[in-house]
């Protein structure tokens, strides 16, 4: 019996660190990677309906998505129409059966349905005031007059789209943290034609991560030197030690998405706040990059994390 | 469309020569005509979030 799925591809090398982590050091955990280049395996996880509900041969114990729904090959041409059609039903095919992992009883590290509402940004922000944190002052809108207002009232400010603004099939171009004011020149019917974020901008001195994995934290932090960090990838990150408060918050916020594990993103360093400010939980954030700077730790306690909840279901 | 106004492009990073284990479940990475795991690569290797909607944002590549 497989004690952990993990759902994902052959590119991610992050999950290889926690794969080769498991087999030294829980060897008797059964572990079945399934990787979107070759779906075979997940025939053995066919399902029949029963009065009782659903029912398939093989269970795993926990699942974990990592990248499985399929997306475009980013190193290869922009696909046609019909190409990019066959991804989006293939992909909310997939999205529609993952239910069926928690609905034979499989124990999920961060279940997708709570992932889906965690990653509303919307939703991430109420929660973080609620748990404790210091979040900037913003305004979601597609209004420019109002807009124009809130820049006016709080000074500098930053634009952010709600969730993931990505081109993929096009041109693979994405929206980054960037300047209001400039957005702010866009005619209204530009503003009209999506909501976004308009948010109090931050003048720290770092940017940091802390990865909260099974209520354990761990910190990495590096010089802010542009709006949006994820646009300078070669600046080196240093661990950090969050201050008790912010653990604290960053449990809270985890318990009332009832996640396991959170990517939570803050600025440090702000004159005009007292700590940490909150940005974003990503609630599948990655950790590969500050594996290293951390000893392994992320890789660790995943892998810890992973053992205790097949273990629940043994 | 205002985001649309507001996009940016990165460069695709060359995707490393690598190829998957299926004995250990994990990748390795071709490095000085070495095949190596991958989390012993020296390039820093890093792989996109996964998140649900998109399995992308942009981070590292």
């Amino acid at each position: 019996m497989t004690d952990v799925l993990v759902l994902s591809n052959e590119s991610d090398y992050s999950l290889d660190r926690v794969v080769n982590w498991l087999a030294r050091n829980e060897p008797s955990l059964h572990i079945q990677r399934i990787n979107r280049e070759d779906l075979t395996p997940l025939g053995g996880l066919t399902a029949v309906l029963r009065p009782g509900g659903w029912s398939a041969d093989e269970r795993p114990r926990v699942a974990w998505l990592r990248q499985l729904l399929p997306g475009r090959d980013p190193h290869g041409p922009s696909p046609k129409p019909e190409e990019i059609d066959d991804i989006l039903v293939a992909r909310r095919q997939w999205l529609a059966w993952l239910s069926l992992i928690r609905l034979l009883g499989v124990g999920w590290l961060n279940d997708p349905l709570r992932v889906l509402v965690a990653e509303n940004k919307p939703d991430q922000l109420a929660v973080a005031i609620r748990a404790g944190f210091d979040v900037p002052r913003t305004l979601l809108t597609c209004n420019r007059r109002e807009a124009g207002a809130f820049v006016a009232d709080t000074g500098p400010c930053v634009i952010k789209s709600l969730t993931t603004a990505f081109w993929e099939f096009s041109d693979q171009s994405f929206v980054f943290t960037t300047p209001a004011e400039a957005a702010l020149t866009a005619d209204e019917s530009a503003w009209r034609s999506q909501p976004v974020f308009i948010q109090e901008r931050i003048d720290g001195s770092e940017d940091a991560r802390l990865l909260l994995i099974d209520g354990v934290a761990l910190g990495a932090c590096r010089p802010r030197d542009s709006l949006d960090w994820r646009t300078r990838s070669d600046t080196p990150w240093t661990p950090w030690d969050p201050d008790p408060a912010t653990v604290a918050h960053a449990a809270a916020y985890a318990r009332e998405f009832g996640l396991e594990y959170g990517a939570f993103d803050f600025i440090l360093g702000s004159a005009a706040h007292a700590g940490p400010v909150f940005l974003e939980c990503n609630p599948a954030g990655e950790f590969g990059f500050l594996d290293d700077v951390l000893h392994g730790e992320p890789t660790k306690h995943i892998g810890l994390l992973l053992a205790r909840l097949a273990a629940e279901r043994r | 469309m205002l985001l649309k106004q507001l996009r940016t492009k990165r460069p695709v990073t060359p995707r490393p020569a690598s190829r998957y284990v299926s004995r250990t479940q994990t990748s390795q990475i071709l490095e000085d005509g070495v095949w190596v795991d991958s989390w012993e690569a020296r390039a820093g290797l890093q792989t996109k979030k996964a998140d649900i909607e998109t399995g992308e944002d942009q981070k590292g590549a």
